[in-house]
C-alpha cells in the first residue's frame, strides 16, 4: 500500500474518532439547543379577594389565599406542566397539557380551584407552540 | 545480578503464565470442585451424581444434541466450500487475490451489526438454516485463507518429481497433494469444531434472549440460563463435561496430524 | 471455464458482503423513505451510546496493548529458552485457546468474584489480556524465525529485552499485527463479558448497546450497527497488506 494511501488513511481515522469526540462533548448541547426553550417556575400563592356573606348578613370582602397561576398562560383553560421522565435511558423533560379549573382572579392571576398540584412546575414562556408530550428545554428559572 | 540467558528466557514467561495461571487454571478448578459437590452451601461431597443427574437432565440433552448437530452439518459444509473457493483461488484464478478480502471480513466485523441484518433477511425461517449460514458466513475465510496458502505452498518440485515417475492424475493427486494438505485441513476443521462453540454470541443476538426456539438451544444456552439462574452445579458440571469434549476433540486433532507429519 | 469459475467467485464475494452493504443501506432507509432520522436520533438523543462506544474502544485498545506485553516475551521464551516440561505447558496454552467461551464463564465469573472486580473495567480487562491465543499464534511463527540474527545479537549483549525489541520484533512485524487485529476485533467483539460481569451502565461496551434491541428504540440500531463495524474495518484497512503477509507465511502446527 502506498504511502500516500496510508497517509490518506490514518486521516481518515483521525477524522472518524475527532468526530465521534467531537459528538461526544456537544451532543447533549447541541440537542438542548434544538428543542423548543421555555421557562418554567413553580406556582405562588396569591391574595384573592372574594365577596362573602357575613353573620349579620352584610356582604363583606373578605381574602383567600390559593394557588395562582398568570393569567397569560392559559389557554383554552389549559396549561402546560413540566415532568421529567425517565426513558430511552436518560431522563427526559416533557411537557403535557392540563386543563385547570380556575376561580376567584386578580388583575394578573387566576386561581386554581383544581387540576394542579402545588409542586409542579408550570411553564410560563414560550408555551405558544407547544404540543402535549412534547420534549423541552427547561432555561434557568427567575421568578 | 547477572542471570544466565536460558533464566532470563525463562522468566519473559512469568506474566503470561501467572495471568493464566490466576484466570484461567485455578479458577477451572474451583470449577471442577463445584461440579463434584452438592451445592454451595452444605459442600458435601458427591462425587459422580451431579454429571448422572444432568446427562439425564431433558434440557440437557437437548443442548447436547443442537450442538451436537450444529458440528456435525456445519463443519463437513464449510470445509467443503472452503476447500472449493480455495482451489479456485490457488490454481484457476490466481489473479483475483483481492476478493479474498470479501471472505475475511465477516470474520472481524462486529457479530451485533451481523445479528441485526440477519434478522431483517431471514427472520421469517422457521428452522435453524440462517444460523448454520451465519457460522459459515463468519468462518469461512480463515478456512479460506489456511487451505490457500496450504495449496499454494505445495512443493511443485515433488509434484513434478512425481509426474516424471510415472504416476499421473489421480493417483498424484492422493499421494502427493492430499497428505500435504492435510495438516491444514485438520487445522481448519479443528479451528471450525471450535468456532461453532463460538456461534452463541451471534446465536443470542439474532434469536433476541435467553430462551430460543427449540432448534437452535445449544449448550451454551444452558449453561447461560444456569448461570442466569445461579443455578452453579448444573453449570459446573455442563461446563467441564463441554471442556472433556474439546479435550477429546483437540486430543483427535493432535493424534491425526501426528500421523500425517512426514 | 476460467472466465466462469471467475465470474462466481464474484458472485459469492459479492454475496459475503452482503450483509454489510444491507447494514449501511439500511441504516439510511427507513419506513420507505431515505432518511437520515436513525443518526440523529442516536446521535442526539441517545447519550448512551458515546459512553458505549468509547468503552468498546477503550477495552478493545487496551487489552490489545497489555496483550502484546504480556504475549511477546511469552512466546519469545516459548522459543528461546529450554526448561523441562515447555511441550506440556505449551499444550496447555494450546488447550484453552481452544475451550469454548462458556465454559471459562464460571471460572471468570467466580474468579472475579473473589477478586472484587466484578463490575470493575479491570475485571474486564485482565482476563482478555492473558488470554493464550497470542502466545500460541506468535510461536508457531517464531519457530520459523532466523536464529542467526538472534545469536548475532547475543554476542552484543545480554539484556533480552533488547533482543527481543531489536531482532525479533522486526522480524515477526507482519505476525504481530494479524495477532494484534485479531485480538482488537474479538474485544471489540466481546458480548458475554460486559453483558455478565458488569452492571454499571456506564461501563457497558456497545455490544450491549445493540443487544438491547427494545429499550433504544428500533430507529437507532442500525446506524450504531454501522458505526460499530467502522473502528475494525478501519484497523483492518490500516494493516491489510502486513496481514496478507502474516496470514500467507503462516505454518501451522
Amino acid at each position: 500500500m502506498s504511502s500516500n494511501k496510508k497517509k490518506g488513511l490514518l486521516l481518515l481515522t483521525a477524522l472518524f474518532y475527532a468526530g465521534m469526540i467531537l459528538l461526544t462533548v456537544f451532543a447533549e448541547d447541541i440537542h438542548n439547543a434544538r428543542l423548543p426553550q421555555v421557562a418554567a417556575a413553580r406556582m405562588i400563592q396569591q391574595i384573592f379577594t372574594y365577596e362573602r356573606v357575613s353573620e349579620n348578613g352584610f356582604v363583606i370582602e373578605a381574602d383567600k389565599k390559593a394557588l395562582a397561576i398568570p393569567k397569560e398562560i392559559v389557554q383554552e383553560s389549559c396549561v402546560f406542566v413540566i415532568r421529567t421522565v425517565e426513558e430511552k435511558g436518560r431522563t427526559c423533560t416533557r411537557v403535557y397539557r392540563v386543563s385547570v379549573e380556575t376561580g376567584l382572579e386578580t388583575e394578573k392571576y387566576y386561581e386554581v380551584r383544581s387540576g394542579l398540584h402545588s409542586a409542579d412546575q408550570i411553564v410560563i414562556t414560550g408555551y405558544e407552540t407547544l404540543s402535549d408530550g412534547e420534549e423541552v428545554y427547561v432555561k434557568e428559572k427567575n421568578k | 545480578m547477572k542471570l544466565k540467558w536460558n533464566t532470563k528466557c525463562k522468566l519473559c514467561l512469568l506474566p503470561s503464565l501467572a495471568g493464566i495461571l490466576v484466570f484461567f487454571v485455578i479458577p477451572y478448578i474451583r470449577v471442577l470442585y463445584y461440579s463434584l459437590i452438592e451445592n454451595q452451601f452444605s459442600k458435601k461431597f458427591v462425587g459422580l451424581k451431579n454429571y448422572v443427574d444432568i446427562i439425564q437432565n431433558p434440557y440437557f440433552r437437548l443442548a447436547f444434541k443442537n450442538s451436537v448437530l450444529l458440528i456435525a452439518l456445519c463443519v463437513p459444509a464449510l470445509i467443503l466450500l472452503a476447500l472449493v473457493i480455495s482451489l479456485s483461488f490457488a490454481f484457476i484464478v490466481k489473479e483475483i487475490a483481492k476478493t479474498r478480502v470479501a471472505f475475511i471480513l465477516p470474520m472481524l466485523l462486529p457479530t451485533a451489526s451481523i445479528a441485526l441484518v440477519w434478522n431483517a433477511f431471514f427472520g421469517g425461517f422457521d428452522n435453524v438454516l440462517p444460523l448454520y449460514l451465519l457460522f459459515i458466513w463468519k468462518n469461512i475465510g480463515i478456512c479460506i485463507i489456511f487451505l490457500t496458502a496450504a495449496f499454494t505452498t505445495l512443493d511443485e518440485s515433488m509434484l513434478e518429481a512425481a509426474k516424471l515417475d510415472g504416476t499421473g492424475g489421480l493417483r498424484l493427486h492422493i499421494r502427493i497433494t492430499i497428505p500435504a494438505v492435510m495438516p491444514a485441513v485438520l487445522f481448519c476443521v479443528l479451528l471450525s469444531i471450535v468456532n461453532t462453540f463460538k456461534i452463541f454470541k451471534e446465536s443470542y443476538l439474532y434469536y433476541g434472549g435467553n430462551y430460543p426456539p427449540t432448534y437452535a438451544y445449544s449448550l451454551q444456552y444452558y449453561m447461560n440460563n444456569n448461570f442466569l439462574k445461579f443455578n452453579y452445579q448444573a453449570l459446573a458440571t455442563s461446563s467441564i463435561l463441554t471442556s472433556l469434549v474439546v479435550l477429546v476433540i483437540v486430543g483427535l486433532g493432535f493424534v491425526l496430524q501426528r500421523r500425517y507429519q512426514q | 471455464m476460467k472466465k466462469g469459475i471467475r465470474f462466481v467467485l464474484l458472485l459469492l464475494a459479492a454475496a459475503f458482503l452482503m450483509p454489510v452493504l444491507a447494514t449501511v443501506l439500511f441504516s439510511f432507509y427507513m419506513e420507505g423513505t431515505v432518511m437520515v432520522r436513525g443518526y440523529d436520533e442516536l446521535f442526539f438523543e441517545c447519550f448512551q451510546f458515546y459512553t458505549m462506544f468509547w468503552n468498546s474502544v477503550f477495552y478493545a485498545t487496551v487489552i490489545t496493548v497489555f496483550q502484546m506485553i504480556v504475549m511477546i516475551p511469552a512466546a519469545f521464551s516459548f522459543s528461546f529458552a529450554r526448561f523441562k516440561g515447555k511441550g506440556v505447558l505449551f499444550l496447555l496454552y494450546v488447550i484453552l485457546m481452544m475451550m469454548p467461551l462458556q465454559v471459562m464463564i464460571l471460572p471468570n465469573y467466580i474468579g472475579l468474584r473473589d477478586m472484587g472486580l466484578l463490575n470493575t473495567r479491570a475485571g474486564i480487562i485482565l482476563p482478555m489480556i492473558f488470554s493464550p491465543f497470542g502466545v500460541v499464534m506468535m510461536h508457531q511463527y517464531m519457530k520459523n524465525m532466523d536464529d542467526a540474527v538472534i545469536e548475532a545479537m547475543r554476542l552484543e549483549t545480554g539484556s533480552v529485552v533488547r533482543i527481543m525489541l531489536m531482532g525479533v520484533i522486526p522480524q515477526i512485524k507482519a505476525c504481530v499485527y494479524v495477532v494484534a487485529v485479531f485480538v482488537f476485533a474479538d474485544c471489540f467483539n466481546m458480548l458475554e463479558q460486559p453483558l455478565l460481569f458488569l452492571q454499571d451502565e456506564q461501563l457497558k461496551t456497545l455490544t450491549v448497546f445493540l443487544s438491547k434491541t427494545g429499550e433504544y428504540g428500533q430507529e437507532v440500531l442500525y446506524p450504531a450497527s454501522v458505526l460499530f463495524m467502522i473502528p475494525v474495518l478501519l484497523l483492518y484497512l490500516f494493516c491489510h497488506r502486513e496481514l496478507e503477509k502474516g496470514l500467507q507465511i503462516y505454518e501451522f502446527q
